[in-house]
């Protein structure tokens, strides 16, 4: 027998022949006892191996799934209501979380910038336009004095950077 | 067995922490800032015309100064009569004795406002107020003067500075 006509066999016992190619192993079956005794000896074989089939394999359950199967047990189901309310309370809590982190940074930061009079140099350092201009003449000079006859002369020289207060009679 | 609510954002204790570090700041903010001080310099300065005699063991100004005062004054020398570097809280005063009849009171009136009250002979003179800025961020030399009643024709200055003016001009020379 050749090995062309096994094959042929093989396929047809599997159900992968074409309907014209069946007709024809057919035909030749009914005239070649060799082949038909081959197909009748797989056609039994197959049935064999149909009916012996595998066993089923429990695996063995996870201890931290065993608790969780009891807890779930154990712990009250929540109806959709309380589902319902809580998706409501956890959304607006992280909206206003989402508010209130930034919000805070921002109320630090602010909080730093005033009490160390940042504020004021950086407002100083916009309002300038140059190094000459950030320098801010001194704006006033206040003078007391228990003399009756004292005079004073302020002045400031830019050029120097000096700011003078003179007194007559001292 | 104890059941965790999973569902509990975990940046709630970011806030928590968030807020505590607030509070200790907001508290903390007024006791550092009363710790916070001041440093100053003040020369006395005597101005004249006349070269010092050789007995006088007095500090000529250095150039860099001279050169201002030079520019302003009328007067050709002067010199360090005394020199003194000091450090107050912000929210006291300190007085600082210049010379034999000469005493200083500094003191800072508020966050830019520096206040001098001159005491000569032990009795106060003269309180003159001054921007604080100027000395510490630029430089800025804040000078009171007057005529030197014991020498005709002499100035006594004082002059307050950065403390760290003078060192910048001794780099600079």
């Amino acid at each position: 027998m050749n090995e062309k006509l096994v094959i042929q066999i093989q396929a047809y016992l599997d159900g992968e022949l074409s309907a014209e190619a069946r007709l024809q192993l057919l035909a030749r079956l009914e005239k070649d006892s060799e082949a038909r005794e081959l197909c009748d000896s797989l056609k039994a074989e197959q049935s064999l191996l149909k009916d012996v089939g595998e066993k089923d394999h429990e695996l063995p359950v996870a201890h931290s799934y065993f608790w969780k199967a009891i807890s779930d047990e154990i712990l009250p189901h929540p109806s959709p209501r309380n589902q319902t309310r809580h998706k409501q309370t956890a959304g607006a809590f992280q909206r206003w979380s989402a508010w209130l982190v930034p919000g805070g940074v921002i109320a630090c930061i602010a909080l730093v910038v005033f009490q160390k009079g940042l504020l004021d140099d950086v407002l100083d350092g916009i309002k300038s336009t140059g190094k000459k201009a950030a320098r801010r003449a001194p704006s006033f000079h206040e003078i007391d004095s228990q003399q009756q006859n004292a005079g004073f002369i302020s002045f400031r020289s830019e050029s120097e950077g000096v700011s003078v207060v003179w007194i007559s009679n001292y | 067995m104890k059941a965790t609510n999973l569902s509990t954002p975990k940046f709630c204790s970011a806030l928590q922490i968030l807020g505590l570090a607030l509070m200790v700041f907001w508290f903390a903010a007024p006791v550092l800032q009363a710790a916070e001080t001041l440093k100053l310099s003040a020369r006395l300065v005597w101005g004249t015309n006349r070269d010092k005699s050789a007995d006088d063991e007095l500090k000529a100004m250095t150039p860099k100064l001279k050169s201002k005062f030079v520019n302003i004054f009328k007067w050709k020398e002067y010199y360090e009569i005394s020199k003194k570097t000091f450090q107050f809280p912000k929210h006291e005063g300190k007085q600082i004795r210049m010379s034999k009849n000469c005493e200083i009171i500094m003191k800072l009136l508020d966050k830019d406002t520096l206040q001098v009250q001159v005491i000569g002979e032990d009795q106060l003179q003269r309180t003159v107020k001054h921007p604080l800025k100027p000395i510490l961020t630029d430089g800025d030399l804040f000078v009171v003067g007057g005529d030197d009643k014991d020498s005709y024709g002499d100035a006594w200055f004082l002059v307050i500075t950065h403390p760290n003016l003078g060192k910048e001009h001794k780099k600079e020379e």
